[in-house]
């Protein structure tokens, strides 16, 4: 069946896939490299005053300043825009969609963003997260109910974000008119969902409730 | 039937030639929640910015810049350099004290007259 000459030409079609493989693997295998580069960083630090770098991931590692024959990173001296391979090496979360979990990067730690811009602020603890969950029934009889947890909006958010402009301080009320066509047309959740948090695509990170189960403790029902 | 292996070897090459270039290598522009600030600046002759959302969220919760600093609402914000300049809107952190000045143009003015802003899939309006 084989044929040298089939050998051969099999032997280097395997070759070629390999190479393609290796090829379109690469640029991870160069994000794995730079992240272990510390002590380059290091050296770029003591050369760069900190006012005028650019911290490009959350451990603090510079990967430009503004000069392109500077150290700066790949994407940047490309022209292709504000830090797109940074985010790659910041290892944060991520969600089944690939898009950073913020959620659990606030709740296990991996970022402890500030609070207050005011420095008599900043060093003193942010105010608690606000516990309240809330239980919103949906209007359709095959889709499980809401719970709404103020506690993870709290950790980023301070009340007037939301009230009285997009909610207004009544559930009840809230309830009767809100609808997923409109919170897709970037109302209501919509607003910061689909947009800059998790998308609505992800159903089940907001409707989470069985209908007609009994409501946890301390989720406060309509 | 001597030809035969060559064939096969030619179409294998178009095929992985036809792989190299469906797979987009090229990195992203921007990433999901990035923000285009482009009312002026293309209209000035400045490359758009890309606003890195996520670059900010990892340093600040939402409530330090939303909504005292920005109104919470694509459009609701007109921003010029004027501005930034004299300590509004990016300049309220971009000032040289709290972080560097707005003297380095392309930090910010790196976007690409074409930059798309990946977007959620499903649900969108």
């Amino acid at each position: 069946m084989l044929t040298p000459r089939r050998k051969t030409s099999l032997l280097v079609i395997m070759m070629m896939m390999l190479g393609a493989l290796v090829f379109v693997g690469s640029p991870q295998v160069q994000a794995q490299d730079g992240a272990d580069t510390q002590s380059d960083d290091d050296f770029f630090k003591s050369l760069i005053d900190p006012r005028q770098a650019i911290w490009m991931d959350s451990r603090g590692v510079i990967a430009g300043t503004g000069d392109p024959n500077g150290f700066v990173g790949e994407a940047f001296r490309s022209g292709k825009g504000a830090h797109p391979e940074a985010l790659e090496l910041s290892n944060l979360p991520l969600d089944q969609y690939g898009l950073v979990n913020w959620a659990r990067a606030i709740r296990e730690g991996f970022i402890t963003p500030r609070h207050s811009l005011d420095p008599t602020k900043q060093n003193k603890p942010d105010d608690k997260p606000f516990g309240l969950a809330l239980l919103i029934p949906t209007k359709s009889e095959s889709m499980p109910d809401v719970i709404f947890p103020h506690d993870i909006h709290t950790m980023w958010l301070t009340c007037n974000n939301c009230h009285p402009e997009i909610f207004a301080m009544n559930g009840k009320l809230n309830n009767k008119v809100m609808t997923m066509p409109k919170i897709a047309a970037g109302e209501y959740c919509g607003r910061c969902h689909n947009r800059i948090a998790f998308p609505l695509s992800d159903c089940q990170r907001c409707h989470v409730h069985e209908k007609n189960a009994a409501v946890p403790e301390g989720v406060k029902a309509p | 039937m001597k030809k035969r292996p060559f064939a096969f070897v030619l179409v294998l090459v178009l095929l992985s030639v036809g792989f190299f270039l469906l797979v987009d290598r090229q990195p992203s522009q921007a990433e999901y929640g990035d923000i285009t600030l482009n009312r002026h600046a293309e209209k000035a002759g400045m490359p758009p910015v890309v606003f890195p959302h996520w670059f900010h969220r990892i340093r600040f919760k939402c409530k330090v810049c939303h909504p005292a600093i920005f109104e919470m609402r694509a459009g609701s914000n007109d921003i010029t350099m004027k501005k930034i300049v004299s300590k509004q809107f990016c300049g309220r952190c971009h000032n040289g004290t709290i972080s560097w000045p707005p003297l380095y143009c392309d930090r910010c003015h790196a976007g690409k007259s074409d930059v798309t802003i990946p977007k959620a899939r499903g649900f969108v309006k």
